[in-house]
C-alpha cells in the first residue's frame, strides 16, 4: 500500500521522461489534480458541511419523527407555494429585462453600463428599505393619496415589494455575462446576418440571437431563481407574513431555545434544497425546449417593424429609469433620516435633525472598517483563485466543466448553505473568527468571481504571451508584465464585484461570525427588528454612500487603467525590443 | 503550457496554499483551548485589575434607537473609568445568542458571547444545558444594593441562584390613543372585544414567536384558566398526543391524553382568540412580527391599542416624536404579566473579569438612574432606594416629567395588578398550538 502511494507520488512530482505527448498529459493530469486539491481547499465548508447538516439531520429525525408530524401542522407549505409563485414571476421580469438590455447591448449603446453601475452602488437592503417606507400602510404612497383625499389604500404588497428588490439584486449579477455573450463575434456575425436577410435590428435580436443567448444564461437564470427561493435579509425587513418567507421562517426557528423546533427549521432547510433542485431541473428542460420553439419561429413583416419601432430609444430610456431609481431611494431614506419628527399623514416631516444620523456614522465607523476589511479579503482571495484554477485549467477541454462546478455552489439557497457552513465551522472550533467568516464569505465570492471573469479569462489572447516568451523572457515575466496588465481592468472589476457581493452576505456573517464580526448589514437588519425608521434609514443611507464610494473609486482607477495599459505594454515591448536588440549588437 | 511554465505556476499555487494555510492558522489562532476561569477566590480589586485592557462582548436586543443610546453611553464610561472596551453586539433576538451558545457548549469551544441580556425560556435553556458562568451576583459589590424583591431572584419560577443579575423590572402595560369622547372608563380583557366590536380593527397583537406576543397570549391563558396553581408546574409534554387524535402513524392510540394537553387544546383562551381574531387589525389576517412592528403600526394610526413590558414606553415614544401626544397607558384589571430582565455570563466567556465589571456598573447609581429616567430610556430600577441617601434617591424623580404626560401609568399603579410568570414549560405548547390554529 505504501510503496503504491509513494509510486502515485513519484509519478505526480517526478520529471517527465518520455515523449512529449505523455509529458503533455502528465502536466494535464498534475494541473487536474491541483485543481481538485485547490477547490476543496477554498470550499472545504461547504463540501463538509453539506455531509455534517444531512447527518445531524437525519439522526435528529430519526430519534425524534414527530418532528416531521409538527413540520406538516405548522403549515409550511403555503410558505413553500408562495416560493413556486415567486419564483417564476421574478424569472420571467428577468428575462425581460435581459430582452430589452441586451437589444440595447447589441446595438451598441455603451450607456447600458451606467445602468449596471447605478444598480450596483445600490445596495439591495437599501431598495428593500426605500421600498418598505414607500408602500407600508403608512408609508409615503398612503401620505400622498391622504393628502388628496384618497382613503382605502391597503398595503397588500409585500410580495410585489419583495420580487421588486430581488430583480434589483439579481439584474446587475446578469448584465455583466450578457455583454460577454453580447459581444461574442458570433452572436455579431449572426445578427449582422440576420439583418442582410430582411430582418429589422429588433426582429434580428429577437428571433435569431436571443435565443441563443438566453440559452447560454440558463445557469445564471438558475441562479437567479434559487436566490429568490429563500432571501433572508430582503423579507426580514419587507416583513413577509403572509404566508411568511421561508428563509425568516428557518431562521427564526433555528434560533428559537427549543431543539425541536430547531430540528423543524433543519427539515425545512433540507425541502428548501430539494426545492431548488427541483427549479434547477425545471429551468433547464424548460428553456432548452423554448430555445428550440422560439428559433423554429418563421419571421414576418409586422414583427419586424414593430420590433424596430419600440426598441428605438430602449438605452436612454433604461438609464434614466436606473438613475431615477436609485437618486428617489437615495432621497427617501435621507428624507427618513433627517426626519426628527414625521407624524402620519403628513407628506414632509414636521421637525428635521441630523442628530441620529451623526450618532450613527460615530458607532458604525469601526462597523465599516471591518465589513471593508472582510470585503477585500474575500474578495481578493475570490479573484486570485479564479485566476489560479483557470490558469491550470487553460487550454482543457475540462475548463467549461470546472466552471460549471464551481458555479453550482451558487445553485444551492443561502439559509441551507449557511447552516452546513455553521455546523462545519461549529465542529472545527473556528466559529466567531474573522477569517472564518472570510472564508464563508468565499464560497459565494469566488463563483461571482468566476462569473465575472469567464469571458475575458476565455477570450484572452495568449499569444501576447508567447510572443514574450519569443523575446527570451520567461512565465512570471510575463505573467506579470503583460497577462496582469492587460487584464487588470476587469481584474478590478471583478474584484469590485467580489467586494459588494460579500458587503451583501447577511445569513453567513451572522451564523459565522456569532456577532462577534459585525458588518453594516448584519448591523441594519438587527436594526429592523426594532422598526425604527430613522435609524434604519440613517444606516441605509451610510451602506449606500460605501458603495457608492467603493464604485467611484474602482471605476476611476478601471478607468485610469484602460488608458494607461496600452501605453506602459507598448513602452515595455520597445524596452524588451530595445534590450534585445542592444544584446545582438554586442 | 511547458514545463518551465507548469513550474512557476506549482510554485504560484503552493504560495496561494501556503496563504490559505495562514489564514487556517489564524483561524485556529482564535480558537482557544477553553479553560473554564475560576475566579470566585480572587478579591474585587483583583478582577477589575485584570479586567483592563479586556474586550467584552456585551449582547443584547439592538432594535431601540433609546436603548442602543444608552450602551454608547455604557461604554464611554466604561473605556474612561475601567479602560475596558465593550463592543456592543445588536440582536434581532436574544434566541440567536442563546442558539450560539449552547452550540458553542456543545462543541466545547469558547463562547462568542460575554454578557447577555436574557430572561425567560433563554435563561432556562442555558441554565437545563449547564451553559452558565455560575454564581455571579455574589460576586460583585453593587450586589448589596439590589431590592429584596422575589420577582428579582426567580426567573419565569426558576431560582436565579445568582447565575443571572437582575438588571430593570417590567409589566406588560396597554395604552390607546382614543379620544377623550371615546375614553374607557375600566378597563379589562372582556372590554377589549366589547370595544374591538366598537371600533373593529384597531387592535392586534405580535405573533407568538415574539416574546411580546407570547406574553400576551400567557396573560390571556391565566386571566381565563380556572385551575391557575396548574401553569406554576411543569407542563407534561408527551408530544405524540398534540394532534387531534387521528392515526397518522406517528402518535400512539394507546397514549392516554395527560390532563395538560386536554386543558390547554380545550381552554377557554381559544375561545377568546375566536372572538378576538375577526375584530382584529385586517380581521386577523395578518399580525406583526414583533412587538416593534406592532408600536410602528400604532404609532402610525393604524391600531389604536398597543401593549409593552416597559411602563414608560409610550412617555419615551411620545418624547421622540413617534407616538400621539393622547396616548394613555393602563393595566387591564384583571392583571398582566410582570417579570424582570437579567444580565448573564455564559460558561466559556472570554473574558469574564470584564463582564463582571461591565455588570457591576450596570448596577451603580450612576447607570440605574440614566436607565429609569425616560428621557433616556425609561426603565425601572432593580436598586433597593431606602439603601441611598435622600439626595441620592431624589435622582429617580422623574414625577416632574411624569406629570406632564397622560402617558405616563402614575407610580402608584406601577407594580399593581401583576401576574407572576408562570412554568416556561408552557410556552412551547402555547406557541404549536397558536401556530395550528391561526398561522398562515
Amino acid at each position: 500500500m505504501a510503496a503504491t502511494l509513494r509510486a502515485l507520488i513519484a509519478r505526480f512530482f517526478n520529471k517527465h521522461s518520455g515523449s512529449r505527448s505523455i509529458a503533455n498529459t502528465r502536466i494535464k493530469e498534475r494541473n487536474y489534480v491541483l485543481v481538485a486539491l485547490l477547490s476543496c481547499v477554498l470550499f472545504l465548508p461547504s463540501i463538509c458541511g453539506i455531509c455534517i447538516f444531512f447527518v445531524r439531520t437525519i439522526v435528529g429525525v430519526a430519534k425524534t419523527p414527530e418532528v416531521l408530524r409538527d413540520f406538516v401542522a405548522g403549515n409550511w407549505w403555503k410558505s413553500f407555494l408562495d416560493v413556486t409563485i415567486r419564483v417564476p414571476v421574478v424569472l420571467v421580469v428577468v428575462i425581460m429585462m435581459i430582452f430589452v438590455l441586451g437589444f440595447v447591448l447589441i446595438k451598441g449603446h455603451r450607456t447600458v453600463s451606467i445602468s449596471q453601475m447605478v444598480l450596483m452602488v445600490t445596495p439591495h437592503i437599501c431598495v428593500a428599505v426605500a421600498l418598505s417606507f414607500l408602500l407600508f400602510p403608512t408609508g409615503l404612497i398612503a401620505r400622498v393619496l391622504q393628502a388628496f383625499s384618497v382613503s382605502g389604500y391597503e398595503y397588500r404588497g409585500t410580495r410585489i415589494a419583495l420580487g421588486l428588490t430581488l430583480i434589483c439584486k439579481m439584474v446587475p449579477f446578469v448584465i455583466l455575462p450578457l455583454l460577454h455573450q453580447i459581444r461574442d463575434k458570433t452572436i455579431l456575425r449572426e445578427y449582422q446576418f440576420a439583418q442582410t436577410l430582411g430582418h429589422s435590428e429588433g426582429s434580428a435580436w429577437a428571433i435569431v440571437v436571443f435565443p441563443q443567448v438566453l440559452y447560454k444564461l440558463i445557469p445564471l437564470l438558475c441562479v437567479v431563481a434559487v436566490y429568490t427561493i429563500s432571501p433572508v435579509d430582503i423579507s426580514f425587513i419587507l416583513g413577509s407574513r403572509d404566508p411568511a418567507a421561508v428563509g425568516v421562517r428557518i431562521q427564526q426557528l433555528y434560533f428559537l431555545p427549543f431543539a425541536q423546533l430547531r430540528l423543524q427549521a433543519r427539515v425545512a432547510a433540507a425541502i428548501v434544497i430539494l426545492l431548488s433542485l427541483g427549479i434547477v431541473i425545471g429551468i433547464w428542460k424548460l428553456t432548452g425546449a423554448l430555445n428550440t420553439g422560439i428559433t423554429g419561429l418563421s419571421s414576418r413583416g409586422a414583427i419586424r417593424t414593430v420590433w424596430g419601432k419600440c426598441f428605438g430609444a430602449t438605452g436612454h430610456v433604461t438609464n434614466m429609469f436606473f438613475v431615477l431609481a436609485m437618486l428617489a431611494v437615495m432621497v427617501i431614506l435621507c428624507m427618513w433620516a433627517y426626519a426628527r419628527r414625521w407624524e402620519y399623514p403628513s407628506v414632509f416631516p414636521q421637525e428635521w435633525d441630523a442628530g441620529i444620523l451623526m450618532s450613527s456614522w460615530k458607532t458604525l465607523v469601526p462597523v465599516i472598517e471591518q465589513s471593508i476589511v472582510i470585503a477585500a479579503w474575500s474578495a481578493a482571495i475570490g479573484v486570485c483563485g479564479v485566476l489560479f484554477i483557470h490558469e491550470l485549467m487553460r487550454g482543457s477541454y475540462m475548463t467549461k466543466n470546472v466552471f460549471f462546478v464551481i458555479l453550482s455552489l451558487l445553485l444551492i439557497p443561502d439559509i441551507f448553505k449557511t447552516i452546513c457552513i455553521n455546523d462545519f465551522f461549529l465542529l472545527t472550533r473556528r466559529h466567531g473568527s474573522m477569517s472564518a467568516v472570510i472564508w464563508a464569505h468565499v464560497q459565494t465570492v469566488l463563483p461571482y468571481c468566476y462569473v465575472m471573469l469567464y469571458g475575458t479569462l476565455t477570450r484572452f489572447n495568449y499569444r501576447y504571451m508567447h510572443s514574450v516568451y519569443l523575446l527570451g523572457k520567461n512565465y512570471m515575466h510575463a505573467v506579470i508584465r503583460v497577462y496582469i496588465p492587460l487584464l487588470l481592468p476587469e481584474i478590478m472589476l471583478a474584484f469590485l464585484f467580489g467586494m459588494l457581493v460579500s458587503l451583501g452576505q447577511y445569513t453567513s456573517t451572522i451564523f459565522v461570525g456569532g456577532g462577534r464580526i459585525q458588518t453594516l448589514l448584519v448591523w441594519l437588519v438587527s436594526l429592523s427588528s426594532g422598526r425604527d425608521r430613522r435609524l434604519l434609514a440613517s444606516t441605509g443611507v451610510l451602506l449606500m454612500l460605501l458603495q457608492l464610494a467603493l464604485v467611484l473609486c474602482f471605476l476611476a482607477c478601471i478607468f485610469y487603467l484602460r488608458r494607461s495599459t496600452l501605453l506602459q505594454s507598448l513602452k515595455t515591448s520597445s524596452r524588451v525590443y530595445k534590450t534585445r536588440r542592444q544584446e545582438g549588437i554586442r | 503550457m511547458c514545463t518551465v511554465q507548469l513550474k512557476k505556476m506549482k510554485l504560484m499555487v503552493f504560495f496561494l496554499y501556503a496563504c490559505l494555510g495562514l489564514m487556517y492558522v489564524n483561524c485556529t489562532k482564535q480558537v482557544m483551548v477553553l479553560e473554564y476561569q475560576d475566579i470566585s477566590t480572587r478579591t474585587w480589586e483583583t478582577i477589575v485589575e485584570e479586567a483592563r485592557g479586556q474586550e467584552v462582548f456585551f449582547n443584547a436586543w439592538g432594535g431601540s434607537s433609546t436603548i442602543n443610546s444608552y450602551i454608547e453611553w455604557v461604554k464611554a464610561r466604561l473605556a474612561d473609568v475601567y479602560q475596558i472596551k465593550l463592543v456592543f453586539v445588536p440582536l434581532d433576538t436574544t434566541g440567536s445568542a442563546v442558539t450560539r451558545i449552547l452550540q458553542e457548549r456543545a462543541s466545547e469551544s469558547p463562547s462568542s458571547v460575554d454578557v447577555l441580556w436574557v430572561n425567560g425560556q433563554n435563561f432556562r435553556s442555558l441554565a437545563e444545558n449547564d451553559a452558565l458562568f455560575g454564581d455571579i451576583l455574589n460576586l460583585i459589590p453593587n450586589k448589596d444594593n439590589i431590592s429584596a424583591n422575589p420577582l428579582l431572584y426567580q426567573d419565569f419560577t426558576l431560582p436565579t441562584m445568582g447565575r443571572e443579575v437582575p438588571w430593570g423590572t417590567a409589566q406588560l402595560t396597554f395604552f390607546h390613543s382614543y379620544g377623550d369622547q371615546e375614553k374607557i372608563a375600566v378597563f379589562d380583557f372582556s372590554t377589549l372585544i366589547l370595544n374591538s366590536q366598537i371600533f373593529p380593527g384597531t387592535f392586534t397583537y405580535p405573533t407568538p414567536l415574539d416574546f411580546h406576543g407570547l406574553s400576551f397570549l400567557k396573560t390571556l391563558l391565566y386571566v381565563l384558566s380556572s385551575d391557575k396553581d396548574l401553569l406554576f408546574s411543569p407542563y407534561q409534554v408527551h408530544m405524540d398526543t398534540m394532534t387531534d387524535g387521528s392515526d397518522d402513524g406517528f402518535s400512539d392510540s394507546s397514549d392516554v391524553l395527560p390532563i395538560e394537553n386536554e386543558l390547554l387544546k380545550a381552554h377557554p383562551l381559544w375561545k377568546y382568540l375566536d372572538t378576538l381574531h375577526p375584530l382584529l387589525y385586517q380581521k386577523g389576517e395578518v399580525f406583526p412580527i414583533n412587538h416593534a412592528e406592532m408600536l410602528e403600526w400604532y404609532s402610525d394610526g393604524l391600531i389604536r391599542y398597543a401593549f409593552s413590558f416597559n411602563p414608560y414606553e409610550a412617555i419615551n415614544k411620545i418624547l421622540d416624536g413617534s407616538f400621539p401626544k393622547t396616548t394613555t397607558s393602563f393595566v387591564p384589571q384583571e392583571g398582566t404579566l410582570a417579570n424582570a430582565h437579567f444580565l448573564t455570563i455564559p460558561k466559556g466567556s472570554r473574558s469574564p473579569q470584564a463582564a463582571l465589571v461591565l455588570i457591576n456598573f450596570l448596577l451603580s447609581l450612576e447607570a440605574q438612574v440614566r436607565k429609569a429616567d425616560p428621557k433616556f430610556w425609561g426603565d425601572p430600577t432593580v436598586l433597593e432606594l431606602s439603601r441611598f441617601s435622600v439626595e441620592q434617591q431624589s435622582q429617580f424623580a422623574f414625577d416632574d416629567m411624569v406629570s406632564q404626560y397622560p402617558a405616563a401609568l402614575p407610580p402608584p399603579e406601577i407594580g399593581v395588578n401583576t401576574i407572576p410568570e408562570f412554568h416556561s414549560s408552557w410556552e412551547l405548547p402555547l406557541i404549536e398550538e397558536w401556530q395550528r390554529r391561526y398561522a398562515r
